[in-house]
């Protein structure tokens, strides 16, 4: 295929001469490979044969949905939990385990782990990445360390960024609504078939949850404003291999802190978030594929400042040391090969260097490194149009916590037409984070006046998961009905989790980590996407999840709503005018660290959208209102969300 | 370049002083463009000296037909003064008029593209209850506008068409012909699908549940639900044959069409997660050919 497509690029500008106004249409648009369609897995796989159940939020949804940022999206997964520490700080995670530092999702853009090699959470409203450059979300619910690693706990979350090619020109998108709410974006792309690049320069904010009414002494500030620069460059050479380089850097300012507030009195913090990437392949998609894929991440904050003087100590101020920068570099080589018509597979290794630099939360002024080795393999077995087997198994050696291996098997059987049942079985880990295993964090007040607040004793072992699913998938072209079922049984043992024990310090109390608690997580799930007339669609999403947890050191049981439901529904107006309703209802929960118990809350996003031609240029407006009536509380009492209303203009030069 | 020294001594070495030559122009020594040269020698048979050479190497004196194989070898040969016939396989139908050069009674091709009748037959025979067809166009595939319309008429499907100018405008054109429409027809067009947008937009019509009726192989390899395509080997054959009928009287060549022979190509994995339950690849074959009148 090389040297096909080699002799293709350079019969090409002869062709060219020749038809120039005819595009140049060659025997290459019958004879080259195309990519598959769907990436499940390390292998390419229809939602059919994948070993685990996937939910897609596609390029349409994104438009159609009333989000402003990303991690809202995931309201439309069955399961997942989308909540806000303050108004800058989101917090994802699935069925349980929701925490300001949400560490058990593996967050993955673009094939790049984008979790703080620090803290191991996301810092989603930082990621250098705009909403209208993202092509497609996979949302793998369930465990999925086999193929991904450690991290992967319990599901991973896989956004796909759009090919260059179909940016070209140039974009520009203005958002403004009340409660401060701003996005100037533009989007400037060119190229042709074998380059292409794009550039996105954004910038975003908002005042965070509503203070209106209340008394601003008694409310932390939680605005946010931050600015991106990213982009993409895709490259096609003669041989056929194919290069992309992505690259993108995002600052903020996040308001933190109140006025009355003694301990944590306002302050800005500012964030730095950036990535580069290369990733290399080359090959036959469908028989023998190379690829080679190496990025840098950085993941900081600065927020150094002092307390109010104290009485309780004196008058003396503290000194709250809590910048933070994290750096991961990355290389990994990956391997798909057909071994046979039926058998396919994909092996590869990956080396991972994580530097920390968080002397105030590590307690050391050098920067701390940790390395991660990686060997996977993964095979799936076709023994008949209606059995297919997965088999995965992943090996990491992290120099802080050992050596793990995660292993998962799949079965799927095609008992009809489009239905599948789905049964596997997995075993996962996560590694412990460098806070959870090196912490030494204090307020200082004077050299001898200190409350310490986290000391790792260290030595910890990673958290290990078993988990037990059967799915069903019903898929009917005729009805264009699909339902995607899954009943679920996950146990997670060696929880590391904080524990507060006696210190000679201040308050006589300092948090340390421990592996010890157990939760069980059982229950099932539901999505079912409709199309009743094509101008219609509807998606409702349903999960119970029971849990059960030993609750030593914190509320684990209660970590989690029981009942999570969305409906979304979009109908289109002749091919103009689009609109979309979508409504959740979430369960109660009390939330881990800073989490406090919430009551069961419904919210509902409304959105309207019409498509023009305004003076040679594709122009599109959308009214969007999110919550309308009444307010809602997420993770935190106070925290205040009330009617937003904001208005989206789009151009296309 | 060895592989054409090897066969042309192959070839000297045959006895053939009073054969017509028949010399092979490939625009690339192996993959697809070897395969059209083998089928074609075979079918060739004893009717002919055949010899074969690259893009750039001379053709023999005695050659009595130049055969290009791929659209660099027909634009060198059709598109040449030279009075010798000159046959072309491997090329798409789009442009050939324009390429042709010198007496064009003396230039015929082969073509790669399917007779819209036997990719509607084919919509037809997968989905029988479809009424609306999804076609997206661009600059070189509106040219067959009516030739789809015609064809539609005839197998009673209305056809909801968009025209894209560019890849640029292909993924909102394609959204919004799938949205309408209960399937789509690809039509080669090179500004219009890519390989680097083929994937998003199948991806697309895959979760808008909508099949695509691709127009190669590849193409239902990489997720549409199926397609009608002529191989390289079913090209070499059926003009192997009609360069032996012409050497037996060397009168006109014959007028340049779409081939005779043709493979279908389903993607089972897709037609499952569809929900479709289709018959065996035989079976669809013989219904489009039923449908099509043509004799088993």
């Amino acid at each position: 295929m090389h040297r096909l497509l080699l002799g293709m690029a350079a019969t090409l500008p002869l062709c060219a001469a020749v038809m120039a106004d005819e595009g140049t249409l060659t025997e290459a648009e019958w004879l080259d490979d195309l990519p598959v369609v769907l990436a499940g897995s390390r292998l390419d796989q229809t939602v059919a044969d994948a070993p685990v159940a996937i939910s897609v939020i596609d390029r349409e949804m994104i438009e159609a949905s009333g989000a402003r940022e990303i991690q809202e999206l995931f309201r439309l997964v069955p399961g997942m939990i989308v909540a806000h520490d303050n108004g800058h700080h989101a917090i994802v995670s699935y069925h349980a385990l929701a925490d300001p530092y949400s560490r058990r999702m593996l967050v993955l853009i673009d094939g790049r782990a984008a979790y703080s090699p620090v803290i191991s959470h996301t810092n989603w409203t930082m990621l250098p990445l705009a909403l209208e450059d993202i092509e497609r979300i996979e949302v793998i619910r369930g465990s999925n360390a086999a193929a991904f690693g450690a991290n992967a706990l319990l599901g991973v979350i896989s956004i796909t960024t759009r090919r260059p090619h179909l940016a070209d020109g140039f974009t520009t998108r203005t958002t403004i609504g009340n409660n401060g709410i701003y996005r100037q974006s533009a989007t400037l792309g060119g190229g042709r078939d074998t380059f292409a690049w794009r550039l996105t320069t954004q910038a975003l904010g908002d005042h965070g949850y509503d203070t209106s009414g209340r008394d601003l002494a008694t409310v932390d500030q939680d605005d946010k404003d931050t600015v991106l620069l990213s982009g993409r460059a895709d490259w096609q050479t003669r041989r056929g291999a194919r290069w992309e380089l992505h690259a993108g850097m995002a600052e903020g300012r996040r308001e933190h802190g109140g006025v009355n507030n003694r301990l944590r009195p306002e302050h800005d913090i500012t964030s730095s978030n950036g990535y580069a990437q290369l990733h290399w392949r080359s090959g036959d998609d469908a028989t023998d594929r190379h690829a080679v894929r190496a990025y840098w991440t950085l993941d900081s904050w600065d927020q150094t400042y002092l307390t109010q003087p104290m009485v309780e100590v004196g008058g003396l101020q503290g000194l709250w040391e809590l910048s933070v920068r994290g750096e991961r570099y990355e290389v990994e080589y990956q391997r798909t090969l057909a071994l046979r018509s039926n058998w396919r597979s994909a092996w590869g290794l990956a080396s991972r260097l994580d530097r920390m630099h968080a002397p105030g939360y590590l307690g050391r002024p050098d920067t701390l490194n940790n390395s991660l080795h990686r060997l996977f393999t993964h095979h799936e077995l076709r023994f008949s149009p209606e059995w297919v087997a997965n088999m995965g198994l992943m090996l990491e050696h992290d120099r802080a916590a050992g050596t793990e291996l995660s292993p998962r098997v799949a079965l799927n059987w095609g008992y009809l037409p489009g239905q599948v049942l789905r049964a596997s079985y997995s075993r996962a880990t996560r590694t412990p984070a460098i806070v959870e295993e090196n912490a030494d964090h204090e307020l200082r007040f004077s050299d001898s006046v200190i409350d310490q607040l986290l000391l790792s004793t260290g030595n910890l072992q990673a958290e290990r998961i078993r988990s037990r699913e059967l799915g069903w998938i019903y898929s009917s072209a005729v009805q264009d009905l699909t339902v995607d079922a899954r009943v679920f049984h996950d146990e997670i043992d060696r929880l590391i989790t904080y524990y507060f024990e006696p210190y000679p310090d201040l308050d006589g109390l300092v948090q340390n980590f421990r592996n010890f608690d157990q939760m069980t997580l059982k229950g099932f799930e539901v999505q079912a996407r409709w199309r009743p007339t094509p101008a219609l669609r509807l998606i409702g999403n349903y999960a119970y999840t029971d849990i059960w947890s030993t609750d030593t050191d914190e509320l684990y049981s209660e970590s989690g709503p029981r009942n999570i439901g969305s409906m979304f529904a979009e109908y289109r107006l002749g091919s103009r005018t689009f609109g979309s309703a979508t409504w959740y209802r979430f369960g109660e929960m009390h939330g881990l660290n800073t989490g406090t118990y919430v009551k069961r809350h419904e919210r509902v996003d409304l959105k309207i959208a019409r498509e023009f031609a305004l003076a040679g240029t594709a122009a599109r407006l959308s009214l969007t209102v999110q919550q309308p009536i009444g307010n809602l509380s997420d993770f935190r009492t106070r925290n205040d969300f009330r009617r937003r209303v904001f208005a989206d203009l789009r151009i296309r030069f | 370049m060895l592989a054409f020294a090897l066969i042309a001594m192959a070839m000297s070495a045959l006895p053939a002083h009073a054969r017509p030559v028949v010399h092979f122009v490939l625009s690339e020594p192996n993959g697809p463009y070897r395969e059209v040269f083998v089928a074609a020698r075979t079918a060739l048979g004893g009717d002919a000296t055949v010899s074969v050479g690259a893009l750039d190497d001379a053709v023999p004196e005695s050659a009595s037909a130049i055969v290009a194989v791929g659209t660099a070898a027909a634009a060198r040969w059709a598109g040449s003064d030279d009075p010798r016939a000159v046959f072309a396989t491997l090329v798409p139908s789009a442009g050939w008029q324009r390429l042709v050069r010198g007496d064009t009674t003396r230039r015929s091709a082969l073509f790669l593209d399917q007779p819209l009748t036997r990719q509607l037959a084919l919509v037809r025979v997968l989905l029988p209850p479809l009424r609306e067809l999804g076609v997206v166009y661009g600059p070189s595939s509106v040219a067959r506008r009516d030739a789809v319309l015609d064809a539609a008429d005839r197998f009673h499907l209305f056809i909801n068409a968009h025209h894209a100018t560019s890849s640029v405008d292909i993924d909102d054109a394609f959204l919004t012909v799938l949205r309408r429409s209960e399937a789509l027809l690809a039509l080669p067009d090179s500004a219009v699908f890519t390989r680097f947008n083929v994937q998003s937009l199948l991806l697309t019509s895959f979760r808008l549940r909508r099949p695509v009726i691709g127009f190669s192989e590849s193409w239902v390899r990489a997720g549409a639900l199926a397609a009608v395509h002529t191989t390289p080997a079913q090209l070499g054959a059926e003009l192997g044959a009609e360069i032996a009928t012409w050497l037996s009287d060397r009168g006109p060549l014959p007028a340049s069409r779409t081939p005779m022979r043709y493979t279908l190509s389903v993607n089972r994995q897709v037609a499952f997660s569809l929900g479709l339950n289709l018959a065996p690849d035989a079976v669809l074959q013989q219904r489009i050919r039923a449908l099509l009148g043509e004799h088993p």
